[in-house]
């Protein structure tokens, strides 16, 4: 218990953080509700009439306070253009989007972990040049790159997979590429250098020279200790994958949480854009607190300090 | 092959600079001029990369786009070294309860996914140079925000520091005089690093729409205009994006060429 104290209190003080952020930044934002709803075909006089009815104001103590109760009782309210309601559309897109990131995860972790063993296992070889470059050169591909080149070679040259929509299996498989790619190479340089750097360390030496198969020592105790700045980079590259996400689904017309963003954005409604970034946030923020605590279980010498 | 890729990399940023500065003397074309008859036009020998959806010249497009490319990501990645260095060199004198406040607020910008943020803010008008800017800056200062402080404080811990306190030295005099110019070093490698990731999230942004929509001259807004005709004719799109890939990476070469290089005792020892 007294180990979730503090992890816990930082995650309070974020969110009330990103709550105050959201709405400062919301708040300044002159383009108008009222003119997304009505057109652009409005006088000015009604359109005062109608700022005063639907009680729309910038930087308002009393607005603020309702609109934080709001966001921590998970109450988003109606979208102000087409009135539905955001909760529903919301839970969906969610579901969706966890679904890509989780499979985008699993891509994440298998080729950077995979071939990160594998570049130190061959290191100085032709190989490990090889990775070199090829990381080097995903590190500075942005994500559309990805999601344009995957789609022009499956979809449009090949047609073996779909280039948009988001009700099977099969419609994942490119976005959660586009998004994996590019933090793969992240972490497949991280994973090598630090392996490379336990591989060099007495204790292995030791357990080489005790006659333990080079894979037990490799995988038990150089991987083992380069677990902690792993964790961390994943961590970090946790909301990469978020951004990753936004970029994916806009490809690939992938009904998540990304198009709904943007969907909010280019109408102009609040209420989504407050949504959909509060959840966003908050499942970054989840994702922190769990790697904060796998910390003191991947490493026991951070228990003993705590 | 790492000394050849560090010499492409410099002279190819050298001409960028240079295309950047006078794009008229790289293509005789009008970046703007519309010509319906030439609607997504394969290459021929006067138009060498073929033409738009709206009968535009390409290589006149990414030509002219180069400025805004370049000088956003090395505006941005000043400004997101400068902001944190300022902060934190004034937290580095006062208490623990400000310093605990500083952090408490890089943390809350750093739980924004990068361009979460960035999205947010360009939303708050059409879009356009100084908007991209704007938001770029304040979604990414945070990301610097510890490390510049570890900088700092290690300096500030060091002996000479203290002499230079105890000579009767101000606060004012430390930081400029002593401090600064002994972590300028890891700030030009930082520099060059962050330029390349700045111009990446850049034109992320103008390829979700947000600068100024699909005319915007800017590579990213070149590949979200080019999006909708994908499969009519691909490379329209593929051009703009791989340029910004080519450059990101050059960037990255320099950036970690001169990290190996000229790494400074100091960055190395808070390794």
């Amino acid at each position: 218990m007294r180990l979730l104290y503090k992890p816990l209190l930082r995650v309070l003080s974020t969110v009330v953080g990103v709550v105050i952020l959201t709405y400062f930044v919301m708040a300044s934002i002159p383009g108008n509700p009222i003119f997304s709803k009505y057109d652009k075909g409005i006088s000015q006089e009604e359109l005062n009439i109608k700022l005063k009815s639907e009680k729309i104001s910038v930087f308002n103590v009393q607005q603020f306070l309702s609109y934080g109760k709001k966001l921590l009782l998970f109450d988003f309210g109606k979208s102000k253009i087409t009135g539905e309601n955001i909760n529903d559309e919301i839970a969906i897109r969610v579901y969706n989007t966890f679904q890509l990131t989780v499979f985008a995860v699993i891509i994440f972790l298998s080729l950077g972990l995979g071939l990160g063993l594998l570049g130190a296992l061959f290191s100085g070889s032709f190989l490990d040049q090889l990775f070199k470059l090829i990381t080097a050169m995903f590190m500075s591909t942005p994500v559309f790159w990805f999601g344009l080149v995957l789609m022009i070679v499956f979809s449009l040259q090949l047609s073996i997979l779909p280039a948009s929509g988001s009700d099977t299996f099969v419609h994942l498989i490119l976005p959660a590429f586009t998004i994996g790619l590019r933090p793969a190479a992240f972490l497949q340089r991280l994973v090598q250098s630090r392996i490379e750097e336990a591989l060099q360390s007495p204790f292995v030496q030791v357990a080489m020279s005790k006659g333990l198969s080079p894979n037990y020592v490799l995988i038990h105790h150089a991987l083992r200790n380069a677990l902690i700045p792993i964790v961390t980079i994943i961590a970090l590259e946790f909301s990469q994958l978020m951004t990753g996400a936004v970029v994916a689904e806009t490809i690939f017309s992938y009904k998540g949480i990304g198009t709904y963003i943007l969907q909010g954005i280019n109408s102009r409604d609040y209420n989504i854009i407050l949504a959909t970034v509060y959840v966003t946030c908050l499942f970054v923020i989840f994702i922190n607190l769990i790697l904060d605590l796998t910390y003191s279980w991947i490493d026991p010498r951070l228990k003993e300090e705590n | 092959m790492k000394k050849f890729l560090f010499i492409f990399s410099f002279f190819f940023l050298i001409l960028l600079i240079l295309v950047a500065i006078a794009p008229n003397l790289f293509t005789a074309q009008d970046p703007s001029l519309q010509n319906l008859d030439l609607i997504l036009l394969e290459a021929n020998s006067e138009h060498i990369l073929g033409c738009d959806w709206l009968g535009r010249d390409i290589w006149s497009r990414l030509i002219f786009a180069t400025r805004y490319t370049i000088l956003s990501g090395m505006l941005v990645s000043f400004l997101t070294l400068l902001i944190p260095l300022l902060l934190s060199g004034y937290v580095l004198f006062r208490g623990d309860f400000i310093n605990n406040v500083y952090l408490q607020i890089v943390d809350t910008f750093q739980i924004f996914p990068p361009l979460l943020l960035a999205i947010l803010i360009s939303a708050r008008s059409d879009g356009g140079f100084l908007t991209i800017v704007t938001a770029l800056v304040l979604s990414g200062w945070a990301a610097n925000g510890r490390l510049i402080r570890a900088y700092l404080l290690e300096i500030k811990n060091r002996d000479f520091v203290l002499v230079a306190y105890s000579l009767g030295a101000s606060d004012f005099r430390i930081f400029f005089k002593h401090i600064l110019p002994n972590v300028i070093s890891p700030l030009i490698i930082l520099f060059s690093l962050r330029t390349g990731m700045m111009i990446l999230a850049e034109s992320t942004l103008n390829f979700l729409g947000l600068g100024g929509g699909e005319d915007a001259l800017s590579w990213g807004a070149m590949v979200y205009g080019g999006k909708q005709f994908i499969g009519a004719n691909f490379l329209v799109s593929l051009y703009p994006a791989t340029a910004i890939a080519l450059t990101v990476f050059c960037f990255q070469v320099l950036g970690e060429h001169l990290e190996t290089k000229y790494r400074p005792k100091i960055s190395g020892r808070l390794k």
